[in-house]
């Protein structure tokens, strides 16, 4: 009994560090942190500019289990995020967010698109390379 | 569709030659079947047949490309509608004057009016198959394309945002009359959506089919008008969340128009036209044509629809309630009239919809919904259903 709960707890902690993320930006937008109301109007395509420059949204996937973990954390689901971009990008008001296979791609991707914002798994910070830096969420 | 493709190819080929400009291109096909239950006719009790009809109203491919503070969009459509024709519904670039908060907009556009006129074709992205009726093409409020808008968004509090543009273009203007639409609307966080939106011809307008025996145009000007000037208002409101979406607007538009004496004496004279005895008494048919045309249409509509999650995807239920009145329309597009108001005694119908929108995946939706119109015909009520499927899919490259 007592193992079984402890690989349950054990399990639980795995999946919950799974879906932590980071928020990460292209070095050249100078910016060091963020509100989250600020990234909510990002997210939700109110905003689109940063500091003067247009922002890309670089995502693994709207249903990954970061980016989803992400979006709630904001206060928006998956649906609502596909819906208002798809929105967007069938009327001509904005692109729709880059969408990539791997931590690795979000990050090169970030790092040579001038504006470009992206989510990763905490577990894959080490994978940054100096084009990127982390954003603080306050 | 041959054409539709090669431009596609042609587009998508020029976008990798510029790999400094952010170039996407997306696209979407809506395979459509509905069946109309018999319908009323006008001077009799017998009812018009309807088959079941397969359509693709919506075969569309979008290309937007932008470039720091440019931007270009281009919407391609090779519906059945348009007998395989290529149309272009959108072709405009834009230039960022003053970050988010102004931006210039040139070329062939939807104008930014209410809450569907620049989403209208994006189809699998809204509850509902059929548009709003304030944006049926057989009786629509105003042109739904312009020329020019200046438009941008300031931020108003740390959750609250107004945007605002004002627009003007060729339109419907029959000489030297200047159009000029203006939409603002408020949002609360990512939930509250509140506008208003006003258009004035600006002078005196004239409809592309103007005539005798010629299908209905493409903006709000009858057929059967000399001229017409007229304007739009409404405001309208929309609610949306993880699970709810609510949307509710009401408009209004006055035209003080003139009508062509030659083609109201040919609408009352020939047998093949149908007109009720309200109809043919605004016009004075049998006696000196009443040129006299001003009219006023008021629309209204709720939709409403709640985002159930599944394991794969999600369903939306979704309800939808239209009125819909206009004096002056008459019954026949063929004649261009609306098949709607200008069947019903007094020019006023209601349309109530349920359906459901399953989404299996973001890019596809398919929906199937059920009508019923609700209206008065040869002195007494008399409704009918529709039935309609819409399987849509969304690509990009």
């Amino acid at each position: 009994m007592k193992k079984s709960v402890l690989f349950l707890l054990l399990l639980s902690h795995l999946s919950f560090a799974k879906t932590e993320y980071s928020v990460i930006i292209n070095r050249r937008l100078q910016m060091d942190s963020i509100s989250k109301l600020d990234l909510k109007s990002v997210f939700s395509a109110r905003k689109t500019n940063l500091n003067g420059t247009k922002v890309q949204l670089i995502l693994p996937s709207a249903t990954d289990p970061v980016v989803v973990t992400f979006l709630k954390s904001i206060g928006l689901s998956s649906g609502e995020f596909d819906r208002i971009w798809l929105e967007k990008a069938l009327s001509g008001q904005a692109h729709m967010p880059a969408k990539k296979g791997s931590s690795y791609e979000v990050i090169s991707t970030v790092g040579y698109t001038l504006g470009g914002i992206g989510i990763i798994p905490k577990t894959d910070e080490d994978k940054m390379t100096e084009m990127v830096k982390i954003l603080d969420i306050h | 569709m041959f054409k539709l493709i090669i431009s596609c190819g042609l587009l998508f080929v020029s976008s990798s030659l510029h790999a400094e400009m952010n170039t996407k291109i997306y696209g979407y096909i809506d395979g459509y079947w509905e069946k109309v239950e018999d319908t009323p006719r006008i001077g009799n009790s017998g009812k018009n047949k309807n088959p079941s009809e397969f359509d693709t109203p919506h075969v569309h491919a979008l290309v937007m490309s932008s470039k720091d503070s440019y931007k270009a969009f281009f919407n391609l459509s090779a519906g059945d509608q348009q007998k395989d024709a290529l149309e272009v519904r959108n072709a405009w670039v834009e230039k960022e004057l003053l970050s988010d908060k102004l931006s210039f907009r040139i070329g062939k556009l939807y104008r930014q009016f209410g809450l569907y006129n620049e989403i209208l074709d994006a189809v699998p992205t809204y509850i509902g198959i059929e548009p709003p009726e304030m944006f049926d093409p057989n009786h629509l409020l105003l042109t739904r394309t312009t020329n020019a808008m200046l438009h941008g968004k300031t931020n108003m509090g740390p959750e609250e945002q107004l945007s605002y543009s004002i627009t003007t273009g060729n339109d419907e203007r029959k000489t030297d009359a200047q159009s000029l639409g203006v939409n603002v609307h408020y949002t609360l966080g990512a939930n509250w959506k509140l506008g208003a939106s006003y258009y004035t011809s600006g002078g005196r307008a004239v409809s592309d089919q103007q005539g005798f025996e010629k299908t209905v145009g493409s903006g709000a000007v009858l057929n059967w008008m000399l001229h017409d000037t007229y304007d739009v208002s409404g405001v309208y409101l929309q609610y949306t969340d993880a699970k709810w979406i609510v949307q509710i607007e009401s408009f209004q538009s006055n035209h003080k128009a003139v009508r062509d004496a030659t083609v109201v004496t040919s609408l009352c004279a020939d047998p093949n036209v149908s007109l009720n005895a309200r109809q043919r008494a605004r016009f004075n048919c049998g006696g000196a044509v009443n040129t006299n045309g001003d009219y006023q249409v008021s629309t209204s509509y709720l939709r409403t629809g709640y985002v159930i999650p599944l394991t794969e995807g999600s369903l939306t239920p979704y309800f939808q309630y239209d009125i819909y009145e206009n004096e002056e329309t008459i019954w026949q597009t063929d004649f261009g009239g609306d098949n709607e108001a200008g069947l019903s005694d007094n020019g006023r119908f209601a349309k109530a919809t349920v359906g459901a929108v399953y989404r299996p995946d973001f890019n596809v939706a398919l929906k199937l919904d059920y009508s019923q119109h609700m209206q008065d015909v040869n002195d007494k009520e008399n409704n009918y259903g529709e039935v309609r499927f819409s399987f849509s899919y969304i690509w990009s490259l």
